[in-house]
């Protein structure tokens, strides 16, 4: 009898705490913060049976009413986009709601989150995650409050612990402006064109390897015989003693419409003069009638008559036996052959 | 392979400058700021003038002024500040200054004027103004300035406004008593008159009271509180609040004067009479609450001990006067606290419909009394005095 009498006695105390524990009224809340500052609060309350009376008489089967209710009570905070729901059976409610400066940036450039209610103490706080819980007077329950920190934060701590002041400090480590990429590819290819340019026009003259006088002869058709069909030649040295000797005929001038370009690059010349100092397309001869005439071509180091320059480019000059051509370092004497 | 180099670096330096200008495109802009008409308390009910100043109360949601900053441009507005001006009662204030408020940012901004104790001077509703400068450079040139003014009515320090809700968000009962809180800082139990009464109770009493003491001592305190009341002739003095329209509010604004007011005029309303009780309770050591139900107030004491089913002790604090009551011969302290419980109850386990002031907890959150203009106390003293009980019990 006595030991059955124990087991009631303990059922009746053990019950009886869950009794007392279950008509604890709660609070739970939980706080997702961006990187502006904004963020959105959701709030989870659990009544007891009186305090769910209450409430009823208050804001009964009316969510527009806790809405009026939550904006009066959180007159300071800046509401948009509220929603709630309750559970009869359970005498919980759910409010959730988006807030603009929940965190206020201050003057430091820091976060502060200021909004944590009074009589809280800090559970944990790592990273981006904390965690407050303790008794609040101001409403008699036992809150939670759960806040996530956005990715970028860093730097969080806590000032005015345990008090009714505390906030949660914190900063923002924001990525490279959006347009440092821009200004980085701009500084990336001009590099780049500056260095080609560098290399253009530090680019060695390419000499050619020295081979035999090369006289470019046209495969064509001969051409008619002119009436006095003659031979012409160029003979000259290089400035490195190398004699050049060429030949110009009448059908070389029949077959190029009666002009010769002479250079340094074979397949843009009629006669072939393989200098340095001569350009690609250095000068040219016309023929016209029974006379010549030389011109420059534009080239690099000039074209000169018995020394005598022309004024500019492509002005010509009247070649005679016996004169002299001077193409870039190679002096050549013009004569009948 | 010269070619090539050139037309390469050519080509090179053409996209580099393509992408710088880009660039450039991009840094142009600037801040854009942007707010709405500041929120402004039509009405500052200058009893709880040191309510308004204390921007750690209830969520902040005692500012005067709350006005909402937005930044919708592309670049940070700078050298943003606001201050504020309350003509003839607050100077210029120091600027309220963030250096930045980056793109995309906003920033709310709640006034909590420290109100100088001469509000308490007003007797009768007094237009003001409240003027907001706000200054910001936005990046486009010189610094903005503007300034907002906002009217408002200083309320007489005896009225108190019970809800200052707009009329279309009046649903019930609770939304007309909405700032029933602001009650405790009507409660002014170290106001020297109030002092000075207690001291009287003391003293007729012959020993101290309360505080230390149990339920006994407690129901004891209030005994001769209510004996006291009788036998020095107070009374309850009959009175009504009165609708009135502030704006897009409804509110009832009602006349109700400090403890000190009750004592030196030896009567009240039932809620003077009710703070009255709370003022001098809560300078003998006493909790108490100011219960208020449907056009009704009395006072509350908590017990340790459960009394008739509660661990509470109402009290009609208007008994001492019959009529109110309806009654012919003099009511007692038992018969006090009957009437009380009767409505206590009723409205604990049946309606719901009530609002418990809690001043001593309220108090300590900062709902506090106003620094109150001195007084001559030994005058007080003699008209204290020269209301001699004729009999005193216990």
């Amino acid at each position: 009898m006595r030991l059955l009498s124990l087991i009631v006695l303990l059922f009746a105390v053990c019950f009886g705490t869950r009794s007392v524990k279950a008509e604890t009224p709660t609070q739970e809340t939980q706080i997702d913060l961006d990187s502006v500052g904004d963020g959105t609060v959701e709030i989870k309350e659990h009544y007891t049976a009186q305090a769910w009376l209450r409430w009823k008489a208050s804001v009964g089967d009316h969510p527009d009413w806790v809405v009026r209710n939550e904006k009066r009570d959180f007159a300071a905070w800046e509401f948009y986009d509220f929603s709630f729901s309750k559970d009869e059976v359970s005498r919980i409610s759910e409010s959730k709601m988006k807030v603009r400066a929940l965190a206020q940036i201050a003057k430091d450039g820091n976060y502060a989150l200021d909004k944590l209610p009074s009589g809280l103490h800090l559970v944990t706080g790592k990273g981006n995650e904390w965690i407050f819980s303790g008794f609040s007077q101001e409403d008699e329950t036992e809150q939670t409050v759960h806040v996530s920190l956005p990715g970028e934060a860093s730097n969080a701590h806590i000032i005015n612990p345990d008090t009714s002041q505390t906030e949660l400090v914190y900063s923002i480590v924001r990525p490279a402006s959006k347009s440092s990429p821009l200004l980085l590819l701009s500084g990336g290819f001009g590099a780049f064109g500056i260095l080609m340019l560098g290399i253009s026009l530090r680019a060695p003259k390419i000499h050619r390897q020295r081979q035999p006088l090369s006289i470019k002869t046209v495969t064509q058709a001969p051409a008619p015989a002119l009436p006095d069909s003659s031979k012409w030649q160029l003979i000259g040295r290089t400035p490195g003693g190398r004699t050049i000797r060429l030949e110009i005929t009448d059908a070389m001038f029949s077959s190029n419409g009666g002009r010769l370009v002479l250079g340094r690059t074979a397949e843009l010349c009629h006669v072939v003069i393989d200098d340095g100092s001569v350009s690609k397309q250095h000068a040219q001869i016309r023929r016209e009638g029974g006379s010549f005439m030389v011109a420059d071509r534009n080239s690099s180091n000039g074209t000169a008559v018995n020394g005598q320059f022309g004024q500019r480019p492509f002005d010509e000059v009247p070649l005679k036996d016996g004169d002299t051509i001077t193409l870039g370092e190679v002096k050549l004497d013009f004569s009948k052959g | 392979m010269r070619r090539l180099a050139t037309i390469l670096g050519v080509a090179g330096l053409l996209a580099a400058a393509i992408l710088f200008g880009a660039w450039l495109l991009r840094q142009q802009g600037q801040g854009q700021l942007v707010w709405d008409r500041p929120t402004v308390k039509k009405t500052i009910q200058t009893f709880a003038y040191k309510v308004y100043g204390n921007s750690h109360l209830e969520n902040g949601r005692y500012f005067m002024s709350k006005m909402v900053f937005r930044n919708t441009g592309k670049k940070a507005v700078t050298e943003f500040s606001v201050s504020y001006q309350i003509p003839g009662y607050i100077d210029w204030t120091t600027p309220d200054a963030l250096p930045q408020i980056p793109p995309g940012h906003t920033v709310i901004k709640c006034f909590y004027p420290q109100f100088p104790k001469k509000v308490t001077e007003i007797k009768n509703d007094t237009p003001s103004a409240l003027e907001t400068k706000i200054r910001w450079n936005d990046g486009s040139g010189p610094i903005h300035e503007e300034v907002v003014r906002d009217e408002f009515i200083f309320r007489g320090v005896n009225e108190i406004e019970w809800t200052d809700l707009p009329s279309n968000e009046i649903v019930n009962w609770f939304d007309d008593f909405v700032n029933s809180d602001l009650l405790a800082a009507m409660v002014t139990p170290n106001d020297p008159v109030v002092t000075e009464y207690a001291a009287a109770i003391t003293e007729k009493l012959g020993g101290a009271l309360a505080g230390a003491g149990g339920d006994k001592d407690k129901i004891a305190v209030m005994a001769g509180l209510y004996n006291y009341m009788i036998e020095t002739g107070m009374r309850y003095a009959g009175g009504m609040g009165f609708p009135e329209t502030v704006g897009d509010t409804h509110t009832t604004v009602q006349t109700v004067r400090l403890p000190r007011d009750v004592i030196l005029s030896n009567n009240g309303l039932c809620i003077e009479l009710t703070l009255l009780w709370a003022s001098v309770l809560e300078h003998l050591g006493m909790a108490s609450i100011v219960f208020v139900i449907p056009g009704h107030a009395f006072i509350v004491v908590p017990l340790e001990n459960e009394l008739n089913g509660l661990k509470l002790v109402p009290i009609e604090c208007t008994a001492i006067t019959p009529k109110a009551v309806d009654r012919q011969g003099l009511v007692s302290f038992p018969k006090a606290y009957e009437m009380a419980l009767g409505e206590l109850a009723k409205a604990l386990k049946e309606t719901g419909v009530y609002i418990a002031v809690k001043p001593q907890q309220l108090q300590i959150r900062g709902i506090v009394p106003p620094e109150l203009p001195d007084i001559n106390i030994d005058q007080v003293k003699r008209i204290i005095a020269s209301r001699k009980p004729v009999l005193l019990r216990r």
